[in-house]
């Protein structure tokens, strides 16, 4: 059994919705609604879904750069959802974010060495030739010049951005990187040099990764662990190979026959077999009025009278070793 | 229908800016027939969507002109209309969708009411008419209680309907050529499925020609009958779909192509990554533009400008080395 | 830094903005030297009511001061009571803004409110009321112009710092662990300052216009010298009635040239700080290069350059 990093056990993020004269809370968005999973130490757990499945927010949640409403999350054998704010704010070291949008994650106002070292100065880490030494040594790691310390980020690219942040998240040498859609924003020829270098520093410095995409083959292309999200909820996980030879969850397959040209690329040349199941029909509904029951039911092809049962969500269910379902007839 | 609806010849378009022209689409010519998808692929900045809206002429100017080069729609040479007669082309015989359908899409009108307006440009036929008209296009590009949902503003749809929509205004005159320029990036890929399909099917219907602009092989596969490659505003690589992907010719095509994750491969494929980045198109390499980031560049590729060439089979490669295949 | 001087000196209006503001303060802060009469004191003191003539180059006013002189010293009343007016309210407007956009909450309501409070009061009346309770020396009416001003760029800050909040680069140095102290300095201050140093400029000349309606109505401060004083006296002595031009033009003109140079400068500083406006001048070249290369276009057979709407 291979020890887990971070334990995350029926995470919830909800947010009141206002409204009226008097700001009552009308209404919540279930951004997040009880999820469960476990990051093994030095491998990287994937979590994919659609825009509005909450992963994103699912990220800050267990960062608590926004306050889980309810759950628990254990970090390296601590408690991390109960610390105070003082002792969360010396935790921070441990667990850092890649961020999505190369061009507002760097105070353009900021040279890349004042982005760097920021976390070091923060927590008032080394001196000041310490600390330039340290970002010398962090571009050199990131594979950028180390004139470009004393540079501004609009004078470099996406990709060149994306390195910066990568280096200012490795500033203080964390045990947990979640890399929030880290190449989405760029070029298609330079995404698979982001991703080679963070799979590098993955080696190097024994990192590991919660990495979050909309791409389904990105997310499997890095994650050996992976978690498919749909309207706050975690509908599938287990080993990638698992989930998606052999997905357990109808909105799982659905995912998997709509990324475009799945079939193109085997080697077998077989395109009949490119599309198993249907297309998925509709909207994803709104995270204000989430289905009763199960969640993904209206637009389930599968979904039987018990599925829409209010108050009664799917039951969750082991298909094979480490590969759970949460679905009330999950699929052979 | 031998010969293709839509013809682009060495068509030439600068931005011009204060340190000189951004050579954007540097003597791009394509083809495209009736009821076939092109798809023009590449990364952003290549010049594909300067060329489509080179082809609308919608480039805005300044600061953009088009410098040269022939655009001919069933024999017409586009870019000698008058303003007026271009606008009759536009939206009658070639359409263009575009890639965020909620800055297409005019927030304080009704969507319904777009539709209509965008038959009445191109048909007389009365308002009332053109209401009923609208409903069923809706109707026809899958939004479901058409009727109901013609009264519906841009900001209450998702943004797969409001896709649809787009598409309804742009085939309210029967065009005979559809341009979608990234249609389906903003979208969901469960959306972005049956958007594709639906583009697929009225093409079908409708005898279109399509030329779809997009930087996703997977989509190229998924609908392309054809496919050309541009790089830094030149066609490097062109052909039909199947062969194309399955032996690309161009080191260009080759490395991109590698460098996709692809589903079908086992977690941890280490993906190949070109080198550098794209030219600045102020001051475009001499010689070949992907020759700096070549693995098999030679001393002439520096040099010569490669011209675009058949090597048989219908396939046209930009590339001095031209005919090696893996 | 140089980079925006050099910029703002190429700009048409920087530069007409550089000149004035740069001429009028000079002129205060040289006073002494060059104005011919000190009107400050009482010994020197010439014949009353004089048209313009020699030695009196604008005249005496009804107490025989030298007008010229005392336009000359008036530029410092109306340069001190900007200048320090403007630079308070920036900073206490900064101030109270940032606190109340970042920190929300109470903070947030308490100093919000206030703002409500001072917007709905109407200000002219307010500050004569000040005035007559404070006193009207010319630092009291700094304060009091303070007090009224910094609301204004509280809230136009407070938005700014709203949207900023929520940036990623905000919710980066958060995740590293950053107090929001080190945020509010190193983040949120970097990112308005251009906002600010614009306010402050444009704060200022609309300050000088404030003084000298005060001291118009009477309620500046007696014993100085300014231009809003002069139209004062010019009102009351019926400069117009006896046709003495040289009582009210000359302190009008300053106030508007002064003030002038101060926005010009301001608008030109704003569009200098914020490359994302596009200056008219850039279309105008770009328009001249468009027809040029129209010409190579025409050579070549083709209709219409960029085949779109033109601009203009």
């Amino acid at each position: 059994m291979k020890e887990a990093l971070l334990e995350v056990t029926d995470l919830k993020k909800h947010y009141p919705v206002t409204g009226g004269l008097f700001r009552r809370t009308v209404g919540t968005v279930r951004a997040v609604d009880g999820i469960s999973f476990d990051v093994e130490k030095g491998s990287t757990f994937g979590l994919a879904g659609e825009s509005g499945c909450g992963k994103s927010t699912a990220a800050r949640t267990i960062l608590r750069l926004e306050e889980p409403t309810s759950g628990s999350i254990r970090f390296n054998g601590e408690d991390f959802s109960a610390k105070g704010p003082e002792e969360l704010r010396l935790a921070r070291t441990d667990m850092q974010m890649i961020f999505q949008d190369p061009y507002s994650s760097l105070n353009p106002r900021h040279t890349v060495a004042k982005i760097i070292s920021e976390p070091l100065r923060v927590h008032n880490i080394g001196t000041h030739a310490e600390q330039k030494e340290r970002v010398r040594h962090l571009l050199d790691v990131v594979g950028l010049p180390t004139d470009a310390a004393e540079r501004y980020p609009y004078e470099f690219s996406g990709g060149q951005r994306q390195r910066v942040g990568i280096a200012r998240a490795l500033a203080m040498r964390p045990k947990l990187i979640i890399a929030d859609e880290p190449v989405s924003s760029l070029d298609v020829s330079i995404r698979a040099q982001i991703l080679n270098l963070l799979r590098k520093l993955q080696d190097q410095f024994g990192l590991t990764y919660i990495f979050i995409a909309h791409d389904l083959a990105l997310v499997k292309n890095m994650s050996p662990q992976i978690g498919i999200m749909y309207l706050g909820h975690l509908v599938e996980t287990g080993p990638s190979g698992q989930v998606f030879g052999s997905p357990a969850h109808p909105y799982t397959q659905a995912l998997i026959a709509a990324v475009p040209g799945a079939g193109i690329w085997r080697r077998d040349k077989d395109r009949t077999t490119a599309k198993p199941a249907a297309p998925l029909t509709g909207d994803v509904p709104s995270p204000l009025a989430p289905p009763p029951g199960c969640p993904f039911h209206p637009r389930c092809p599968r979904a039987k009278p018990d599925c829409m049962e209010p108050g009664r969500p799917p039951r969750e269910v082991e298909v094979a070793p480490g590969h759970r379902v949460a679905c009330n007839y999950p699929v052979e | 229908m031998d010969e293709p609806t839509l013809v682009v010849e060495d068509l030439v378009t600068w931005y011009l800016t204060e340190r000189g022209p951004i050579h954007a689409v540097d003597g791009v010519s394509l083809a495209v027939q009736r009821g076939e998808t092109l798809a023009l692929v590449g990364e952003s900045g290549c010049g594909k969507s300067a060329t489509a809206l080179s082809i609308m002429r919608l480039i805005p100017s300044p600061p953009g002109l088009i410098v040269s080069g022939r655009v001919l729609l069933e024999g017409r040479n586009l870019l000698e209309l008058s303003e007026p007669d271009m606008c009759k082309v536009r939206g009658g015989d070639i359409s263009m969708i575009f890639q965020e359908p909620m800055t297409s899409l005019n927030p304080v009108y009704t969507v319904g009411f777009q539709v209509a307006e965008a038959i009445l440009v191109h048909h007389k036929v009365s308002e009332r008419e053109a209401d009923k008209e609208a409903v069923e296009l809706l109707d026809r590009v899958g939004i479901a209680s058409p009727a109901r949902r013609a009264k519906d503003y841009p900001h209450q749809m998702s943004g797969g309907m409001r896709q649809r929509v787009m598409i309804a205004m742009a085939l309210a005159a029967n065009p005979k050529v559809l341009i979608a320029d990234e249609p389906t990036t903003a979208l969901d890929v469960t959306i972005q499925s049956q958007i594709l399909d639906l583009i697929r099917q009225l093409q079908q219907e409708l005898n279109m020609g399509v030329l779809l602009i997009t930087h996703d092989f997977g989509i190229v596969a998924e609908v392309a009958d054809r496919v050309a490659v541009m790089y830094a505003g030149q066609i490097v690589e062109e052909g039909s779909t199947g062969a194309l992907l399955e032996c690309p010719t161009h080191p260009y095509t080759r490395g991109l192509i590698s460098s996709v994750p692809k589903m079908d491969d086992p977690t941890g494929t280490m993906l190949y990554s070109i080198e550098g980045a794209s030219p600045n198109l102020l001051d475009p390499p001499t010689g070949c533009r992907f020759a700096p980031r070549c693995g098999e560049a030679r001393t002439e590729c520096r040099e010569c400008r490669p011209e675009l060439e058949s090597t048989g089979d219908g396939r046209r490669v930009r590339c001095l080395g031209g005919g090696d295949r893996r | 830094m140089h980079d925006i001087a050099s910029r703002l000196w190429r700009h048409p209006r920087g530069r007409v903005g550089i000149i004035i503001t740069a001429a009028v303060i000079i002129i205060a802060i040289a006073a002494p030297w060059i104005a011919p009469y000190d009107p400050y004191d009482i010994g020197q003191r010439g014949p009353r009511r004089l048209p313009p003539g020699p030695g009196h180059p604008l005249g005496t006013d009804a107490q025989g001061k030298d007008i010229l002189s005392k336009l000359i010293y008036g530029a410092r009343v109306s340069l001190i009571v900007g200048i320090t007016t403007g630079v308070c309210v920036t900073v206490l407007g900064a101030l109270l803004g940032i606190v109340a956009g970042y920190l929300g909450g109470f903070a947030d309501t308490l100093i919000m409110r206030t703002c409500d409070i001072l917007f709905v009061v109407p200000g002219l009346p307010l500050m004569i009321l000040l005035a007559n309770y404070m006193g009207t020396k010319f630092y009291m009416i700094i304060v009091i112009f303070t007090m009224l001003g910094w609301a204004g760029v509280a809230r136009m800050i407070r938005s700014q710092v709203l949207s900023l909040k929520s940036r990623d680069f905000v919710v980066a140095s958060r995740s590293v662990g950053a107090r929001p102290g080190h945020i509010m300095r190193e983040h949120i201050l970097v990112s308005v300052s251009p906002l600010l140093i614009v306010n402050g400029v444009l704060s200022a000349a609309g300050v000088m216009v404030a003084e000298a309606g005060l001291s118009f109505l009477g309620f500046g401060d007696p014993t100085a010298v300014s231009w809003g004083k002069m139209l004062y006296e010019a009102q009351s002595g019926h400069a117009l009635l006896f046709g003495a031009w040289w009582w009210v033009i000359p302190p009008g003109l300053a106030i508007f040239i002064t003030v002038f140079g101060f926005m010009m400068f301001g608008y030109a500083l704003e569009e200098v700080l914020n490359p994302h406006i596009p200056r008219q001048s850039a279309y105008s070249k770009l328009r001249k290069r468009m027809a040029r290369y129209a010409g190579i276009g025409k050579q070549a057979g083709i209709g219409r350059p960029g085949g779109g709407e033109s601009i203009g």
